[in-house]
């Protein structure tokens, strides 16, 4: 806080500046939460603080009193980010809704993709997307849907499944890429100059392309999600964002394996899009079993604790 | 009701419905379904478990409260919550709390509010 040395009264510009000093850090930590207070706020704070002041001598201290009253600047940013993110819009627009859509263009976080495709506590199974327009499958809720889980089994999702669990996750998706890579190596000289890459409803491909566009799609979507989730792994980040972040990029891995084996099936002879479908199912089933895996582990882990001690003994966080 | 007011009402919800959750904790330990039922028994406080676990999940990391696993007489184990000392504490004060309030909003509200 600002310190209070004996100021002559009258001395505005030490006023002035205890309270620039206020607004500067103020603005800084609403920064530090990724907001910013809007210009008419401020203007409303400022106004509060000099009408307060009017009746006082404008010292540095007289400033220091008037400012307390709207607690620590830090403080009041924390209750404007809680403000902002409670409706319907968050910070700058960057996350809302257009035509009854919900978007989000923040730069995505492992933590953020977390909370989205596990959540147990909300029993909406479609939620906003972590990044870009539209929906994305809450796994947690189908979890409690189909009774795999209960919305409150884990006190703090995959943590209680011990380290070794969530590092083992990665090496499901890992396994998924690596036979994407094998597939790939062993059938990418078979294809012909032009292969499809594109199908319509009814089965037959609409869209074509080189071999080579082809693979970089398919690692595109099979690769680089698992090279960000052991990004993830390896930086050590809370267990909730790794296990998060495996079975997002196994499904993915999956989906891409199943667009290549599209193109070899249709390349040759076979008619029909049920590779896709397997992989659409795949891109579904395979993080939710991870998920509810890892869960239902953490569940397991936790009842060993409190079940075999002392009946009495509750567990603080 | 309109949406503007359904909003507004749940926001006014919110925190009573915490201080109601430590009252219910307060007279004793419950699961979570309990006490979604428990809640259910007082039309005003009603809450669906969607509300309930993330309060009860916030108040968990907020260290008033501290869940365990206990064998149940029927079907698999129950998680169970109660009060941490703090929780205790947060309890007596924010009942004191909603005492002052409860008189203030009688008493501001007077006869222009309808009761129904």
């Amino acid at each position: 806080m600002t310190d209070r040395a004996p100021i002559p009264p009258g001395d505005t510009p030490d006023a002035a500046a205890v309270i620039d000093e206020y607004f500067d850090r103020l603005r800084t930590a609403a920064a530090g939460h990724g907001t910013s207070i809007a210009p008419d706020d401020l203007a409303e704070l400022r106004a509060h603080v000099d009408e307060r002041l009017h009746a006082t001598a404008h010292t540095a201290a007289d400033a220091t009193d008037a400012l307390a009253e709207l607690g620590t600047p830090e403080a009041l940013a924390q209750a404007f980010a809680d403000d902002a993110t409670a409706g319907p819009q968050g910070p700058d627009g960057l996350v809302g809704r257009v035509l009854g859509m919900p978007y989000d263009v923040r730069p995505p976080t492992s933590d953020r993709l977390a909370r989205r495709v596990w959540d147990p506590t909300n029993p909406k199974i479609l939620v906003p997307k972590v990044l870009g327009l539209g929906w994305t499958v809450n796994f947690g809720a189908l979890a409690v849907r189909t009774r795999l889980v209960r919305p409150d089994d884990e006190d703090d999702p995959f943590t209680s499944a011990g380290s070794r669990v969530v590092a083992a996750t990665l090496a499901a998706p890992v396994a998924a890429a690596v036979a994407l890579g094998a597939l790939v190596a062993a059938t990418w000289t078979t294809l012909p100059a032009t292969v499809p890459t594109h199908w319509g409803l009814n089965g037959r491909p609409d869209g074509f392309g080189s071999p080579a566009a082809a693979v970089i799609a398919v690692g595109v979507i099979g690769v680089v999600p698992v090279l960000l989730a052991a990004a993830v792994h390896l930086r050590g980040r809370h267990p909730f964002a790794r296990v998060a972040a495996s079975a997002v990029s196994l499904g993915l891995t999956a989906l891409a394996v199943s667009i290549y084996a599209q193109t070899l099936f249709t390349v040759r002879g076979g008619s029909g899009v049920w590779p896709t479908w397997a992989g659409v199912a795949a891109f579904v089933v395979l993080p939710f079993g991870l998920l509810v895996t890892v869960s239902r582990r953490g569940r397991a882990a936790e009842q060993r604790r409190d079940l075999s001690s002392s009946p009495s003994k509750g567990t603080a966080r | 009701m309109t949406n503007a007011t359904e909003a507004a009402s749940s926001q006014l919800r919110k925190g009573v419905v915490e201080l109601a959750i430590l009252a219910l904790l307060h007279r004793g330990e419950a699961y979570g379904g309990e006490i979604v039922d428990r809640l259910a028994e007082h039309p005003g406080l009603a809450i669906s478990p969607g509300t309930a676990y993330p309060l009860l999940s916030r108040l968990r990391k907020s260290g008033l409260i501290t869940s365990a696993w206990r064998e149940s007489p029927v079907g698999p184990p129950r998680k169970y919550y109660r009060l941490s000392p703090d929780g205790e504490q947060t309890f007596v004060d924010m009942a004191r709390v909603w005492n002052g309030m409860k008189d203030d909003m009688d008493t501001l509200l007077g006869t222009d509010a309808p009761h129904d």
